[in-house]
């Protein structure tokens, strides 16, 4: 069996999962998707006591339907797919808790008014997984920047000036500049190589 | 290659700063492969030499210094060598081209010290 580790940086994660779905691809794949489907059931409205269980469904649904994707020549984006599917899951394992009356009056407020609005919580879901790419991102380069460095690109990030940053962390300028474009460029790598292994471009089936 | 210490920041301010800026990185990556990260990657190694070739307004911060009968004197600062210099800007309706002789006589005059002409300003180092 190919191992996964040799594997990321030509042939990406989810294309491994893929091609063999007893791959321990899949493990990696489902331990990086998890924290990003948790955050979108938490925006859903999904309590905590339901999270884990409704996480789980989630997971084995896109373990037994990303085949069928693939195979889909009308496919949407691969994230509207999932969004939709995240959505479906959390949506069917709501009903069937109102069923059982185990759901509070917030919750299924919350719940409706987000099942009704796709193209909004669509929004929500794209937002969560790009912080969520960053998020991974950035603790890949935590280990490779000490000190300042991350410090002046977030804050030259947040708007402030070079000359500013500079002054308020007592370096001078063309460090500042220097710190901020390393970092900046680090990330952007990291980010690449982690879409290239957790996302299906869009463009080639 | 994903490994097993990949996990997001525990931090919740830091992870609050890094979700305002999130959409802008990722969106930053659209269309980008591999090779253009390794590409990214390759320029890392000569930072500062990107980051001098970048800077497109080379002085900075002018603080008036004094002012003659043909030209203000100004304190900059030189992104390019991250230092202050002396900055000489001829005043309206002064001869470009005389100030500009002036400034080829003093350089030879005050060698070593470097002074050069830059657009209609001189700059001595």
């Amino acid at each position: 069996m190919q191992s996964t580790s040799d594997s990321f940086t030509r042939v990406s994660l989810l294309q491994l999962a893929l091609e063999d779905s007893d791959s321990p691809a899949w493990e990696e794949l489902l331990r990086y998707y998890e924290p990003f489907v948790r955050r979108s059931l938490f925006h859903l409205g999904v309590k905590n006591p339901e999270v884990d269980d409704v996480c789980q469904q989630v997971l084995t649904r896109l373990w037994q339907q990303l085949k069928n994707y693939r195979r889909d020549e009308k496919r949407a984006r691969f994230r509207t797919w999932l969004t939709k599917l995240i959505r479906n899951v959390a949506i069917n394992d709501f009903r069937k808790r109102q069923r059982a009356k185990r759901t509070q009056g917030t919750d299924a407020e919350i719940m409706q008014s987000l099942a009704a609005d796709s193209s909004q919580l669509e929004q929500k879901i794209e937002a969560e997984w790009q912080q969520h790419v960053i998020g991974l991102a950035m603790a890949r380069i935590e280990n490779i920047f000490t000190g300042k460095a991350i410090e002046v690109f977030l804050r030259v990030q947040e708007g402030e000036s070079i000359e500013e940053v500079s002054e308020s962390l007592g370096i001078n300028r063309q460090s500042a500049r220097v710190l901020k474009s390393r970092v900046k460029k680090r990330l952007m790598f990291e980010v690449i190589k982690i879409r290239n292994s957790l996302e299906f471009s869009d463009s080639n089936p | 290659m994903i490994n097993e210490s990949d996990t997001p920041s525990k931090d919740l301010n830091f992870d609050r700063r890094l979700r305002a800026i999130a959409g802008d990185i990722y969106e930053s990556t659209e269309g980008l492969c591999l090779k253009d990260s390794q590409k990214l990657n390759q320029e890392d190694l000569c930072p500062l030499y990107d980051s001098i070739v970048a800077i497109n307004d080379r002085y900075q911060s002018p603080e008036l210094v004094g002012r003659g009968g043909m030209k203000e004197v100004y304190r900059v600062y030189d992104e390019k060598t991250s230092r202050y210099v002396a900055l000489a800007k001829p005043l309206k309706g002064y001869s470009k081209d005389r100030f500009a002789f002036k400034t080829i006589s003093y350089s030879q005059a005050m060698a070593p010290r470097k002074m050069y002409i830059k657009r209609s300003s001189f700059i001595q180092i």
